[in-house]
């Protein structure tokens, strides 16, 4: 049964089959097989409709929505244009300055992959033209993007809530130091990797005009935590709030929001969300046949009675949620995934907060690992000569940082909880 | 047969309007929420339940138009490397699989809301809003995923990519 | 209509290999430790072990199958044999079962005791069982009670103003007759919302509170038992119509052994848990008997509501909590 399934899952998938659907018509060929034929498929809409039957998940379509009024405003411009000439005089000033603004961007949107489309629009082509070596530009972005769900707000996270029940606010705090630090350690490295490249500095006049006119978009993360952390809305709600702000700032200051650019963003909107809200559709239904055949069960009590210590299944499951990364998206990992490991981590003893810190890092690398890694496939659609293979090659360094960083917080918890524990 | 085959087209993107309307007016919704809560005390009945109604359908009538677009995410691994005729036989077969799964899809949907009518089955809220009504976008969600797929077969092995539409 | 209330809780003899084996699955949507869950895990253990193994009892916990909300209609179908959920979501299908929601209808624990095994529960088990649903077990889950953190609420009028999360048609329509907004936001967020005020207080059962911390982001809790939450454990009839007597009345009998249990538990839960809330420092008002009354008489609308919702079967429940 379990070859079955994994057999299934991986046939479905390399004939070409989109991920949503592989995972739906799987979960229809396991109800046929083994538990009771068509009889079974009665479940299908009940378990579709539960899938998306939650507040929580309007969060989404709406952050999607937001970074797409962005994109199309030129928000996203003006932000780099005064971070470029607040960091260009260091060593691959540029780099930093990149990373500086997928920092902004991820601390106004949930998503790794609005993160990088926004940002890899404007940054891409400017780096490439002032002389920075492509791949290395590449790699920069995908890795950088993914800091989108580390730092909050940040759509994984408020899933693992939904799914786990652990408070989506402490969450987003826990993200917070974690993701200054990567955001640091990607500003160091590509700082380094790219020093041969520096720029006369601007003079301050420049710079400040530069950041009056992005002061805009420097104001969108003031208000989205400082509105979720003084009670005004919730996490979810905030995604509201951050859309009607994208579109005051382009109706009323940038006032290029054309009827074919609202139409564009309709329809880029739409694709994206019901390809993600799909994949969650066809996840939730593998996950009722997994779990009515007991078979996540079964995993979770072969995990728990190994005989080693903790430590040795925490890092089996990281493997195993690596392995996943290669092949599946973000979403899907977390619905399959989490349901079956929360009560493993919680029996072994493991903060389910902290763990959850870990489980977003697991899913940043799902996002630029190959051959399914949503975030190389958003750099490879900015530009269609960019193949894979380079991307890949440019992410790498940073795939061994969030590893390593891993580590780190299995050594340094602190990192995780210190916030969680001291912010009231 | 061109007239129905562009007429489908037509109705698919349709749908994708209507799907990337009912977000806006989910995000007015919420936003009208937060205003009317946070500024004047007065949260109101409707605003969380008729978003997440909205939410579920605006993933049933643009999931069609993600097909037609290629924007579900499907792994290429294989069929990047295979020969033309290859590629072509393996989208039939993807498609008619897909096709299979819409057409269970819409048919339990069909069958499920016609006994949450029968049931006169309400939603547990304020509002307690016939269930079948939300519950509608899962048969139609299907049917606009059966025709999408037929057009897929219809175009063959063509991978016509991005945005045709 | 069947009723099995003439049925006592017998030991049953027979060795198990007697019984025809059966595989019944049963899903819920409550945490390990609550007393319906230790409850629900009795009533598997006593049937596997009574059976000899030949009823393979599967068990789905803490909602990692279905919902409380999505039970109903995966329990009509079959996806599941058994499953338990709220009254109140069984109420969106069935209005009779709005009756546990129908503010001041019960006022003890056993009153809600003799209602279930007499008249009462007979009709609303018919209800059940006209849409597809057997009534295994009434699981007492607790009275409910208001949590929050603007000022003590000695009075409804102490409601005015109140911005109150709350989940269900009635419990909702009952802030509202007492001049409070209910407010609908997802599960996770009810924590943060309280802490950040985004809401000034919720309802809910005092175990359901202690097992949330409601008293980190809580100062004031009301004991005003406006509600009896019910839980109801239902099997699907026509998986039910096809096991063998002897297994359905194994099953029947464990069912009310754990019902009188838990229904027992309930009341020293409910104490526990109000004490615990206490102890951790919550200011805590006890509506006296005497007041109730007025309290009662405040949430009419609610009773008004529940007669339009569910009709004649309605007006014949309210006629039997009333004159008592
Ligand atoms: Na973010
Ligand atoms: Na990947």
């Amino acid at each position: 049964m379990n070859i079955f399934f994994a057999g299934g899952l991986a046939t479905l998938l390399l004939i070409g089959l989109p991920v949503a659907f592989s995972l739906g018509l799987l979960a229809v060929l396991g109800m046929y097989f083994f538990n009771g034929g068509s009889f079974a498929f009665a479940q299908i809409p009940i378990i579709a409709y539960k899938s998306l039957d939650d507040f929580t998940l309007t969060a989404l379509p709406m952050y999607v929505l937001m970074s797409q009024i962005l994109v199309v405003s030129g928000v996203g411009r003006d932000l780099y244009e005064m971070a470029s000439r607040w960091f260009r005089h260091f060593p691959g000033g540029l780099a930093i300055a990149t990373v500086f603004c997928c920092t902004i961007f991820s601390a106004i949107s949930g998503s790794s992959v609005a993160t990088a489309v926004t940002v890899g629009a404007v940054a891409l082509p400017e780096m490439v033209r002032r002389g920075y070596r492509k791949r290395y530009v590449l790699g920069l972005l995908a890795a950088g993007g993914t800091l989108g769900i580390l730092i909050p707000p940040s759509v994984p996270m408020i899933l693992y809530g939904s799914l786990t029940g652990v408070s989506v606010g402490k969450l987003f705090i826990a993200g917070i130091i974690p993701g200054i630090i990567l955001t640091l350690a990607f500003m160091v490295f590509s700082s380094i990797q790219m020093r041969h490249i520096k720029e006369e500095p601007a003079t301050w006049a420049e710079r400040w005009e530069a950041s009056r006119k992005a002061i805009w978009g420097l104001l969108l993360p003031v208000v989205i935590i400082g509105g979720i952390y003084s009670g005004i809305f919730t996490p979810t709600e905030a995604a509201a709030v951050g859309v009607v702000f994208a579109l005051l700032i382009a109706l009323l200051i940038y006032r290029n929001l054309t009827v074919d650019n609202l139409k564009q963003i309709i329809l880029s909107t739409v694709k994206t969300n019901a390809m993600i809200l799909f994949i969650i559709i066809g996840a939730m239904l593998l996950g009722f046949i997994l779990t009515i055949l007991q078979i996540p069960q079964t995993i979770t009590e072969a995990a728990i009675s190994l005989d080693v210590s903790p430590w040795v299944i925490f890092i089996l499951i990281n493997i195993v949620l690596l392995i996943l990364g290669m092949f599946l998206e973000t979403i899907s990992i977390l619905v399959i995934t989490v349901p079956i490991l929360y009560p493993i981590i919680t029996a072994l003893g493991f903060d389910p907060i902290w763990f959850a810190i870990i489980m977003v890092i697991n899913m940043e690398l799902a996002l630029i690992s190959p051959p399914v890694g949503l975030n190389l496939f958003v750099l490879k659609g900015l530009d269609k000569k960019n193949t894979i293979i380079e991307i890949v090659k440019g992410v790498v360094p940073y795939a061994v940082i969030m590893l390593l960083f891993i580590v780190s917080l299995c050594f340094f918890p602190q990192i995780v909880t210190y916030l969680v524990e001291n912010v009231q | 047969m061109n007239k129905l085959y562009h007429f489908s087209d037509l109705l698919i993107k349709w749908a994708a309007y209507l799907s990337g309307i009912l977000i806006f007016i989910t995000t007015i919704m919420t936003f009208y929420e937060v205003v009317s809560r946070a500024l004047f005390g007065m949260p109101t009945i409707w605003a969380t339940e008729l978003s997440t109604y909205a939410i579920i359908g605006s993933c049933f009538l643009g999931t069609a138009y993600a097909v037609r677009t290629y924007s579900h995410i499907a792994v290429d691994l294989i069929v990047n490397r295979v020969n033309d005729k290859a590629r072509i036989v393996l989208a039939y077969v993807s498609n008619a699989l897909g096709l299979l799964f819409s057409i269970i899809l819409a048919w339990y949907g069909f069958i499920h809301v016609f006994k949450t009518f029968d049931l006169g089955v309400t939603s547990t809220s304020l509002l307690r809003i016939p269930m079948y009504l939300p519950e509608m976008f899962i048969p139609i969600g299907g049917v606009l995923l059966i025709i999408a797929f037929i057009l897929q077969l219809i175009d063959g092995g063509v991978h016509k990519g991005g945005d045709h539409l | 209509a069947c009723s099995n209330n003439d049925q006592k809780p017998k030991e049953t003899e027979a060795s198990g290999a007697e019984y025809e084996p059966a595989t019944i699955r049963i899903a819920y949507n409550l945490p390990a430790g609550h007393h319906i869950s230790e409850g629900v895990e009795e009533f598997v253990k006593k049937i596997e072990e009574k059976s000899d193994g030949q009823i393979d009892m599967q068990v789905f916990a803490n909602g990692q199958l279905l919902t409380d909300k999505d039970m109903n209609q995966s329990l009509l179908t079959g996806g599941v044999e058994m499953g338990m959920n709220s009254s109140t979501i069984w109420a969106s299908t069935v209005p009779a079962m709005g009756i546990f929601d129908v503010p001041y209808a019960f006022e003890t624990y056993e009153e809600v005791g003799d209602a279930i095994n007499g008249e009462l529960g007979g009709i609303l088990r018919s209800e059940m069982e006209d849409v597809g649903v057997k009534v295994l077990m009434f699981a007492d889950y607790g009275f409910g009670q208001f949590a929050n953190n603007k000022r003590p609420l000695e009075s409804p009028e102490d409601f005015k103003g109140l911005k109150i999360r709350s989940v269900g048609a009635l419990p909702s329509e009952f802030i509202q007759a007492y001049g409070a907004s209910p407010v609908f936001m997802g599960g996770g967020e009810v924590y943060m919302g309280l802490q950040r005020k985004t809401v000034d207080g919720a309802t809910s059962g005092t175990t359901a509170m202690v097992q949330r911390n409601y008293d980190e982001v809580t100062d004031y809790l009301t004991v005003n038992n406006y509600v009896y939450f019910e839980f109801i454990l239902g099997v699907n009839k026509d998986f039910w119509d096809g096991l063998p007597e002897k297994t359905q009345k194994l099953i029947e009998d464990t069912a009310s052994e754990t019902e009188e249990w838990i229904r027992h538990q309930t009341k020293l839960e409910d104490e526990r848990t109000l004490q615990e809330l206490k102890d951790r420092g919550m200011e805590v008002y006890e509506v006296p008997e005497e007041d109730i009354p007025f309290w009662k008489e405040a949430s009419m609308p609610v009773w008004e509501s529940f007669r339009n919702e569910a009709g004649a079967v309605g007006e014949e429940l309210l006629d039997m909590v009333d004159d008592k």
